[in-house]
């Protein structure tokens, strides 16, 4: 009887040999792979390093602790930490109706979660400023009431959310349709309630697709540049963020200062790949060894 | 503890899955409902668990109406086609999951938990298994852990859905005091109905089989 595919076969890390390609067609595979790895990706980080460091370290950590380039590191990471939460919220929410509940306008939401791929940055904030600007349909209101959003750390918050919205969504919605309703369906039926089902049953199920999708939304709101650019308004120490600050650097012809900058950027993205692969490595070794365990046992 | 199931509609879009459907199960009765794929076999369990709100119809349990009670407060044990075992979970939490999310008050002890569990899975004879994950079982041993794990909170209905799809017929014997051997009508999809208490002879036999038809 078919149905149970979807069992069987994943989270085996072993490789069956039976059935692997040729010697030479795993080898070109391999070498194209690598080629094309260090050629977009190696050769232009050693080069942001390389070139961070060119005039010695000690212009390196003098243009990092320099004030303007402080605040837009802060204001970054403040940035990233209001909008990746919020989108966690978000994404879980909304991965959840879409696969758990069947309602009308269910492909809509789909569709409307997609909206910040398909949409260019610059137009994301160009919205903003269209709602929030001076000019804009509530600029008069905010104005009145003494509100800043556009050309202040809101107005940059919110084009980071805006950008950043589909990560975990996306990531989730694919993984909890595929599991079904059948785990808290059971959980349910073992007399959990429905708070202990998400937590007990659904979180630890989507963890991986979770701490994915939360990855890459940390990622592209620490170095998105379009959207935050239109709202930001450039105005140095108070509302540059890390990427819009390196920009300025470079426009200035100070390549040391700016690509140090950058290397900031790349180092986070380093450190978020790290952490990433440690987290898989570890979650693989439990298994095995718990494999291991039971195989001495029998 | 018995079922009884009076009058049950169930649409779906415009396909109707359930016409009228009345049954009754008296206590301690094992009851195979048996059918051709595909004419509401599931759905009916589904409805008697409480997974699925019928569109017409009753389910009393005991004599009570309990159509509108929640799955939570039905204590139901549901044995899933596809079994759904927690597959973040050891066999071991698997079956102790149901006792581990009693409110605190009720909830066993850490070591109460562990006797009760380590019981149930010798009684399906599987005890080796304990620290596995469900991906490292076989389909058959799988199925034995989701009747363990549906035991663990002694539910007062025991409900299989298609307990051979997977089962050789030597582990069906092995699987004790539930699942039947016989596979002269293999042909058929059996989804067991099981009201407590057994009647602890051993013969694990339906007493009776009901046949459903398509619409
Ligand atoms: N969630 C659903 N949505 C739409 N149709 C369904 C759903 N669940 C079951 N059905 C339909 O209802 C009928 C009965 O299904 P089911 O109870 O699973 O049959 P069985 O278990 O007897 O094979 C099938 O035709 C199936 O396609
Ligand atoms: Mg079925």
């Amino acid at each position: 009887m078919a149905g149970n595919v979807s069992t069987l076969g994943r989270r085996t890390t072993r490789i069956n040999h039976a059935v692997t390609e040729p010697l030479w067609v795993q080898l070109s595979l391999i070498t194209v792979a690598l080629v094309f790895l260090a050629l977009f990706l190696v050769v232009p980080l050693v080069a942001v390093f390389k070139e961070a460091f060119s005039k010695g370290a000690e212009v390196y950590f003098a243009s990092l602790v320099e004030p303007d380039a402080w605040h837009a590191i802060k204001l970054t990471l403040l940035a990233a930490a209001i909008s990746v939460p919020l989108n966690v919220i978000f994404g879980v929410s909304a991965a959840w109706a879409i696969t758990k509940f069947r309602f009308r306008g269910k492909q809509a939401l789909i569709t409307l979660i997609d909206l910040p791929f398909a949409v260019s940055p610059v137009v994301a904030g160009l919205i903003y400023v269209l709602l929030f600007g001076a000019q804009g349909w509530l600029g008069p209101w905010l104005a009145d009431n003494d509100l800043k959003i556009i050309f202040a750390v809101p107005g940059i918050v919110l084009a980071t959310i805006f950008v950043t919205f589909p990560f975990v969504a996306r990531e989730l919605i694919p993984l909890m349709e595929e599991q079904g309703t059948s785990y808290e369906e059971a959980s349910l039926t073992l007399g959990a309630s429905g708070w202990q089902t998400f937590w007990r049953v659904t979180i630890p199920s989507i963890k991986w697709g979770l701490l994915y999708g939360i990855i890459l939304c940390n990622a592209r709101a620490m170095g998105e540049f379009g959207a935050v650019s239109v709202v930001s308004g450039h105005i140095r120490g108070q509302t540059n963020t890390l990427p819009l600050h390196i920009e300025i650097l470079y426009n200035e012809y100070q390549f040391a200062a700016s690509f140090a900058a950058a290397s900031i950027l790349a180092g986070l993205a380093l450190v978020t790949l790290v952490v990433k692969s440690l987290l898989e490595w570890q979650h693989t070794r439990d298994r095995e060894k718990a494999a291991r365990a039971a195989a001495q046992q029998s | 503890m018995s079922i009884e199931v009076k009058n049950i509609e169930k649409q779906f879009g415009q396909f109707k899955a359930l016409d009228n459907v009345s049954l009754s199960f008296p206590t301690g009765e094992l009851v195979a409902l048996l059918g051709p794929s595909g004419c509401g076999k599931t759905t009916l369990l589904r409805i008697i668990a409480g997974l699925e709100n019928p569109d017409g119809g009753v389910v009393h349990f005991h004599g009570e109406d309990a159509t509108h009670v929640h799955v939570r407060q039905r204590q139901v044990g549901f044995v899933f086609q596809h079994y759904a075992l927690f597959r973040h979970m050891t066999v071991f939490d698997n079956v102790a999951f149901g006792l581990t999310v009693r409110p605190r008050g009720k909830r066993p002890g850490k070591k109460e938990i562990a006797e009760r569990v380590h019981e149930l899975l010798r009684l399906v004879q599987l005890d080796w298994l304990a620290d596995r994950y469900p991906d490292q079982l076989s389909g058959g041993q799988r199925q034995r852990i989701a009747l363990a794990r549906a035991l663990a909170v002694e539910p007062k209905v025991l409900l299989l859905d298609e307990p051979f799809w997977c089962t050789r017929c030597q582990s069906a014997q092995r699987s004790a005091p539930l699942v039947a051997s016989s596979s002269r009508r293999a042909a058929y999809h059996f989804n067991f109905c099981y009201s407590r208490p057994g009647r602890g002879d051993g013969s694990c036999r339906p007493d009776r089989g009901v046949e459903q038809r398509q619409n």
